[in-house]
């Protein structure tokens, strides 16, 4: 099923996708933002966002996306709920299919975004939200007097691990590495706090429960030695992965799958990028904004290029 | 019809001794999911009609109502139970419940016949 032209089709719904939107669809291009599977991005599963301008008393994460989109439907952009399965970045105009459905549009905002990295190993996905946990805010309560594995070494997993001392009985976090590598407060905060031990050299091979999570088998990267730990879960805080396995033939971008830009631009002419995939140092929801608004100026250039129609320039640049 | 706001002391009476399939999410208000599908949750029981009960217990309310929820098994926010005459027959966890939160509860209730 082939839908109607759009000036510019956005790739993914968080803060820069969505600020994409509202600057595409003001400055008159007909816009229409593919969400995903939640409107909001990763600020959609934060619960508190503290440092974005003009909420000095903070604002819910899901109070933000939705101001975030309510702002990009006043000036016309259109959503649909989806991911897509296929793009073509040659063609003209681009072509970008949603299962059966396929969308042409003159240009292209890529703000897919990044997931929490996996370990990549049996049980994890089985057993995701049965005990494996990405989401502790949403979960920490509820291991009360439980024993908990957290799996990293950075700043966030240390946090975590802190967080959920509140409640549970034991913490042991794995780092596959001999040292921490978060900041000293937090690194000094957890090795003093009696409930939480470190195992280091040392990674998760195997995810083990039926209905539950019940145990883990590590590995001792130093001595090989593997050896099973109970626990009732494990949190994940090894990192993030860009979104962008779907675009791998047609932008160029590193082994990490980074997309390769110049500023927010593509190797692909009318593909613009904004968000945490270009982004490995900031990744805050006020620069994903500012890269949002970037592409979609850019985007509305473009348009305006192909199509000759001068006064699109005229409202992109109103501020 | 409204959702219902369970303590886990309503429990026996709304959920174990009911004819009528009932489903409990177990949720708390710092839960960003939660949050991103209350909307969705609400419309529950309009889209549900008399086909099921809709109750909902705060695990953050209490001590007593969070320990009661970790009894029934739950070790995440939110998770929907739907129970058939007191007995559990499925459950959704976490992010699943942000896809086709509907339909997946339909499917479930095809149990309780």
């Amino acid at each position: 099923m082939r839908t109607a032209l759009y000036d510019v089709v956005v790739l993914g719904a968080g803060p820069a996708g969505l600020t994409a939107a509202l600057y595409a669809a003001r400055g008159k291009l007909k816009t229409l933002v593919l969400t995903g599977s939640m409107v909001g991005g990763q600020i959609a599963l934060t619960y508190e966002v503290d440092n974005y301008p003009g909420f000095p008393d903070g604002v819910t994460g899901s109070d933000l996306s939705d101001k975030f989109k309510a702002h990009a439907e006043r000036f016309g952009t259109e959503f649909l709920k989806g991911e897509a399965t296929k793009v073509d970045f040659d063609s003209n105009p681009h072509k970008i299919w949603v299962g059966d459905k396929l969308l042409e549009t003159r240009s292209v905002v890529v703000a897919t975004g990044m997931t929490n990295r996996k370990l990549g190993v049996s049980g994890e996905d089985r057993l995701m939200g049965r005990g494996v946990i990405i989401c502790a805010t949403c979960d920490a309560i509820l291991y009360e007097d439980r024993k908990v594995v957290v799996v990293g070494g950075g700043d966030s997993a240390l946090q975590e691990a802190l967080d959920l001392a509140k409640f549970a009985s034991e913490i042991t976090i794995i780092h596959r590495r001999s040292e921490l590598r978060a900041c000293k407060c937090l690194t000094d905060r957890a090795t003093q706090d009696p409930k939480i031990r470190f195992l280091y050299d040392t990674t998760v091979v195997e995810i083990i429960g039926e209905k539950r999570v019940e145990r883990v088998k590590l590995r001792d990267l130093k001595t090989g030695e593997v050896k099973l730990l109970e626990t009732d879960g494990v949190l994940l805080a090894i990192g993030w992965d860009p979104n962008t396995s779907i675009f791998r033939d047609q932008l160029e971008m590193d082994e990490a799958g980074y997309i390769k830009s110049e500023g927010v631009k593509s190797s692909k002419p009318g593909v613009f990028l904004a968000g945490d995939l270009i982004d490995r140092q900031y990744r805050q929801v006020v620069t994903s904004c500012g890269s949002g608004c970037a592409a979609a100026l850019e985007a509305i250039s473009w348009v305006d290029a192909q199509s000759n129609h001068s006064d699109v320039l005229k409202w992109g640049a109103q501020s | 019809m409204a959702i219902l706001d369970l303590q886990y002391t309503d429990w026996d009476r709304e959920v174990e001794s009911t004819d009528k399939p009932v489903v409990v999410e177990f949720w708390h208000q710092s839960c960003p999911i939660c949050k991103k599908i209350e909307s969705t949750v609400m419309e529950l029981p309009t889209k549900l009609g008399d086909r099921a009960k809709l109750a909902r217990l705060n695990v953050m309310d209490s001590k007593e109502n969070r320990r009661f929820a970790i009894g029934k098994g739950v070790i995440g926010t939110p998770t929907f139970k739907v129970y058939c005459k007191g007995v559990e027959v499925g459950e959704i966890v976490g992010l699943e419940a942000t896809m086709n939160l509907l339909g997946t509860i339909e499917n479930l209730l095809k149990s309780c016949v």
